[in-house]
């Protein structure tokens, strides 16, 4: 896993909307793929960018952002 | 500026339908067709057939502003998806009318008082099954408020009885009806006037939602971009001004608390509105061009409901941009008949869509306001309901209140009730919470614009013949 997971702020009430998605970001190319996390936690499955094609595991992303 | 310039410069959209075609329900029928076939030519109707058989000779013109498109062509606003802004600017600048003598009115080339007074005479339409009679639909009834003497308009509806009799009937919370009772309470009849015929610019500004009392000429002028002419009336001099390039003006009074039925009438919710007791309007003189030209809106189609709807669009960004700066476009789609608005937003920040409902839901003709963001065709009733089915999840989105004034004509309402339940949905996404990150929601399908272009380039250059039949 990368050094830091950028975790976003709990499900709020009184209506102010917070999104579900998490967001991972490619080390070769710096593109941007939406992922569950569930894959994310697993760890060991290699992700792929749908921008440059590339495989990396979470732990070499570059950034994640975690809903 | 007047309705010939109109039909003049929209001459190419006019359908003139050669055959005589029936005053009752047949121009009706043809317009209730078109709407469904998706169609919204002009029409004028040269031959108007009578119910005793003879035609006529009054032409008939409906369908001015079914169009969208058309309509804000005919305000000059090239796209017609600009025209909440449009409006709600040129209306909130008013231009003061001017008054022009007699002699230079064209709706007074023709004066009938007394005896000389028949209603019977105009191309009246009787539009729809169980309408008891014809109705007068694009009458903009004109009546001043007693103590400051300024004007109100406002059309509604008229149920001719006689030669010189109908009945009238301004809706319980319009102006006009505050300005009859207030007549009523000094024991005086109301005077009223209805011009019929005139520019889409004059017809629509003259709609301009307005506080009480507040002249709509001055904002009509500013629709217009220049002073609409006026002239005083036969019957009641400058106490009620005429616009003097319409085609017909019916004057009258109502006197003192003298009721009639009125209705049942095919109202724009899509119902027949109910039998209510309505005043008595008995009148006093008609003018007319020479060779006027009678107008008429579709009641309940998109020939009514669309300009009044886009004067609604108008209102509703005056409301709303006040409060939430990051709306883009307004849009009181036809499918709602007038209880709808879809509001577009670009990147609000957190609070102000909901702050731009809540200022719509106290507007009392709106039922139900749906905000989205600007990825989002708020034209398309298609893509709305892919973003209610995609952005919203009801409890946490929607904003429901109920007690509120709205549409006495809803069936939907509680027996009994007179008040309305609404709801504002807030059906844009979530936004973004870390910069340089993208929004947490997933991204849209979509295809790039090189491969978008190639389709329509090959879709385009289809032979048609040669389309599969589906």
């Amino acid at each position: 896993m990368p050094a830091k997971i950028e975790q976003l702020r709990p499900h709020s009430p009184g209506g102010e909307k917070r999104g579900n998605t998490s967001w991972t970001q490619c080390p070769t190319c710096d593109g941007w793929l939406h992922t569950t996390t569930d894959l994310l936690n697993r760890g060991s499955i290699a992700l792929h960018c749908p921008h440059c094609a590339g495989d990396f595991l979470p732990k070499d992303a570059k950034r994640i952002v975690m809903a | 500026m007047d309705l010939r310039t109109f039909l003049a410069d929209e001459v190419r959209h006019v359908w003139r339908p050669e055959g005589p075609v029936p005053l009752v329900q047949g121009i009706t029928a043809l317009q209730q067709e078109l709407d469904a076939r998706g169609q919204y030519p002009v029409i004028r109707i040269d031959r108007p057939l009578q119910a005793d058989g003879q035609v006529n000779p009054m032409p008939v013109v409906c369908n001015l502003t079914a169009s969208r498109p058309l309509t804000a062509r005919a305000l000059g606003v090239a796209d017609h998806r600009d025209f909440a802004r449009v409006y709600s600017t040129k209306t909130g600048v008013p231009i003061p009318p001017v008054v022009v003598q007699r002699s230079e009115a064209p709706v007074q080339e023709i004066v009938q008082r007394g005896a000389e007074v028949n209603l019977l005479a105009l191309p009246i339409l009787t539009q729809h099954v169980m309408d008891p009679g014809p109705y007068l639909t694009a009458a903009h009834a004109t009546t001043y408020e007693p103590e400051t003497g300024v004007d109100n308009t406002a059309i509604q509806r008229c149920w001719v009885k006689g030669p010189r009799r109908m009945s009238y009937y301004p809706y319980p919370t319009s102006h006009n009806i505050r300005n009859l009772r207030k007549f009523w309470a000094r024991g005086e009849p109301c005077p009223v006037v209805f011009w019929i015929g005139h520019h889409p610019k004059v017809l629509m500004g003259s709609q301009a939602k307005l506080a009480y009392p507040e002249s709509h000429w001055a904002a009509t002028g500013g629709l217009m971009g220049e002073p609409l002419r006026l002239v005083p009336s036969v019957t009641f001099g400058d106490k009620i001004m005429v616009p003097a390039d319409a085609e017909i003006v019916i004057e009258g009074v109502c006197p003192p608390n003298l009721f009639e039925v009125d209705g049942p009438f095919g109202e724009y919710t899509g119902y027949m509105g109910p039998q209510v007791a309505a005043p008595v309007c008995e009148i006093t003189a008609i003018t007319r061009r020479k060779d006027a030209i009678y107008h008429d809106y579709g009641s309940g189609h998109a020939d009514m409901l669309v300009p009044d709807n886009m004067v609604m669009e108008g209102k509703v960004y005056g409301m709303v941009k006040p409060v939430s700066s990051t709306l883009q476009r307004v849009h009181v789609p036809v499918s709602g008949r007038r209880f709808h608005a879809y509001l577009e937003f670009k990147e609000p920040p957190l609070g102000e869509v909901r702050d731009a409902l809540a200022v719509c839901l106290g507007y009392r003709r709106l039922k139900a306001v749906i905000a989205v963001d600007n990825d989002v065709d708020i034209f398309s009733d298609s893509a709305m309901m892919w973003a209610l089915a995609t952005r919203v999840q009801w409890e946490r989105d929607a904003i429901v209140i109920n007690g509120l004034s709205g549409s006495l004509m809803d069936p939907s309402l509680a027996r009994g009730s007179r008040t309305v339940e609404k709801i504002g949905i807030d059906a844009t996404l979530a936004p973004s919470e870390i910069p340089g990150a993208p929004k947490p929601v997933p991204p849209r399908n979509t295809v790039t614009p090189e491969a978008l272009k190639a389709a329509r380039a090959l879709l385009d250059g289809i032979n048609p013949s040669d389309w599969p039949t589906l």
